[in-house]
C-alpha cells in the first residue's frame, strides 16, 4: 500500500513537471511580435542596383564560361585561302604566322569527258587526320594528264611514288588534301597549288609540332 | 548623399553594359547551337571591331574604320544574316581590246577566270546593314560599316548567304563612328 502511494506520488510530481517544461518551451518558441510600424529593414534603391550588378556579373561570368567551354584550347591552324596566310592559333592569341600557297582554282580537262579536275583548296572546319614524317605522294591520274603523259595502268606502278616532293611532314585533311612542304618556296604566296596547302620548311616543322590528330584546321 | 548621387549613374551605365553583354553572349551561344561549323560575325561597335568566329574559336579580327546606324537599330544585340555578296563587275572574257588586271582577254589556260572576292566586295546583311571596304560611296537608307579592303575580301570569301552576325552596337548613344 505505502509502495503503491509513493508510485502514484511519483507519477504526478513527473507529470506536473513535464507540463511545466512543455509549457516554458511554447512560450520561449514564440515569436517577438514586431513593433508597429515599416519592417525592421529596408533596401536602398542603391542597394537594389548593386545586387542587380552582381547577379548579372555572375550570370555574364557563367555564360562566358559556357563560350570558353566551346571553343577550342588545343592550338588550331586558320588558313586565309585569299592572301595565302596560315596562323596557328591558341585561344585567340596567334602562336606562329606563315605565309602559304593554296589551291590555283585551275580546271584541268582530261582525255575523257569525264576527267575533269578543278584544283581548288576546300574551304570550311576540317581535323588532321593523320600527321606524317616523310610522307610519299602517290600521283593521282591528274598529274600525269597535267604533264601530257600517260597515267600508269596499275595502281602501285612505281611511277606513282614520289618521296620529294611534299617535303618533311604532312598533315591529312581528308579527301586528299594535305598541308605538306613544297620544293618552290619562292612559290609561297601565290595560288598555285592543286588544292593542298604548302609551307616552307620552316613553317611545316612547327605546324607539324604544334598540332595533334584531331587538331582543328579552319579554311576560309 | 553626394556621393549617392554620383554613384547611381555609374552603376546604371556598368548595369547596361552588362545586360549588353549578358545578351550577346547569349546569341552566340545559340547562334553556335544552331550550327557549330558554321562561320559567323561578332561586330562590336563598342570595341571597334568585326571577329570573324567558327564555334567560339577566333579565326580573324578586323578593325572597323567607320560606321553609321540609323537610328531606328535598336539598342541591344541583335542577330542578323549575310543575304548576298556584291563583287564589281567582271568584263566579259571575248572582247579581245580589253584587258583585266594586265591580262589580254580571253585567258590562255583552259578553266575559267577565277575572280572570287575582291577588295571592291560588298556584304549585304539583313536587316539592313552593308559591310563595304573603305572608299566606296555609302549606300543611303541602310546602316553600313567599312573595314579595311583587304579584310572584306577575307570575309567575303569566309561567308556564304545564311551566315549570321551579332551586332553589338556601341554603348554611346550616337549613330556615327570613325577609329582612330
Amino acid at each position: 500500500m505505502r509502495t503503491y502511494v509513493q508510485l502514484l506520488l511519483l507519477t504526478v510530481s513527473w507529470m506536473a513537471g513535464a507540463i511545466c517544461c512543455e509549457s516554458q518551451g511554447q512560450t520561449e518558441t514564440a515569436p517577438k511580435k514586431s513593433p508597429a510600424g515599416p519592417p525592421a529593414f529596408r533596401t536602398s534603391p542603391l542597394s537594389r542596383v548593386t545586387t542587380s550588378v552582381s547577379r548579372l556579373k555572375a550570370k555574364v561570368r557563367d555564360l562566358q564560361g559556357i563560350l570558353d567551354s566551346l571553343a577550342e584550347r588545343a592550338p588550331y591552324i586558320v588558313i586565309d585561302t585569299v592572301h595565302n596566310c596560315l596562323q596557328i592559333r591558341q585561344q585567340a592569341r596567334i602562336i606562329r604566322s606563315a605565309t602559304c600557297a593554296t589551291g590555283s582554282a585551275k580546271i584541268l580537262l582530261g582525255p575523257d569527258p569525264d576527267d575533269t579536275w578543278r584544283f581548288e583548296t576546300p574551304k570550311g572546319r576540317f581535323r588532321v587526320q593523320r600527321r606524317v614524317v616523310n610522307p610519299i605522294w602517290k600521283k593521282p591520274v591528274w598529274a600525269f594528264v597535267e604533264q601530257n603523259m600517260p597515267p600508269p595502268v596499275l595502281p602501285w606502278d612505281f611511277s606513282r611514288l614520289d618521296v620529294t616532293t611534299l617535303g618533311k611532314y604532312a598533315l591529312e585533311l581528308g579527301d586528299g588534301y594535305e598541308i605538306h612542304g613544297t620544293l618552290y618556296p619562292s612559290l609561297l604566296g601565290r595560288h598555285i597549288t592543286h588544292g593542298c596547302i604548302r609551307l616552307s620548311d620552316e613553317d611545316l616543322e612547327s605546324a607539324y609540332a604544334l598540332t595533334e590528330v584531331g587538331s582543328l584546321v579552319f579554311v576560309y | 548623399m553626394e556621393n549617392r548621387a554620383v554613384s547611381e549613374p555609374d552603376s546604371a551605365a556598368i548595369e547596361r553594359a552588362l545586360r549588353q553583354r549578358k545578351a550577346a553572349l547569349e546569341l552566340e551561344i545559340r547562334q553556335i547551337q544552331t550550327d557549330r561549323e558554321a562561320y559567323y560575325l561578332i561586330i562590336d561597335l563598342s570595341g571597334k571591331a568585326v571577329h570573324l568566329k567558327s564555334s567560339a574559336n577566333l579565326l580573324r579580327t578586323c578593325p572597323v574604320q567607320n560606321y553609321r546606324l540609323l537610328p531606328r537599330m535598336p539598342d541591344g544585340p541583335m542577330l542578323l544574316h549575310m543575304v548576298n555578296r556584291v563583287h564589281p563587275v567582271t568584263p566579259i572574257p571575248g572582247e579581245r581590246r580589253r584587258r583585266l588586271r594586265g591580262r589580254r582577254l580571253p585567258v590562255d589556260f583552259v578553266g575559267r577566270l577565277v575572280e572570287g572576292p575582291r577588295e571592291a566586295t560588298r556584304l549585304y546583311l539583313t536587316p539592313s546593314l552593308v559591310i563595304q571596304p573603305t572608299g566606296l560611296s555609302s549606300p543611303s537608307g541602310c546602316s553600313h560599316l567599312e573595314l579595311q579592303p583587304a579584310d572584306v575580301k577575307a570575309l567575303a570569301s569566309a561567308l556564304q548567304p545564311g551566315n549570321a552576325a551579332i551586332l553589338i552596337p556601341p554603348m554611346d548613344a550616337p549613330g556615327n563612328g570613325t577609329s582612330r
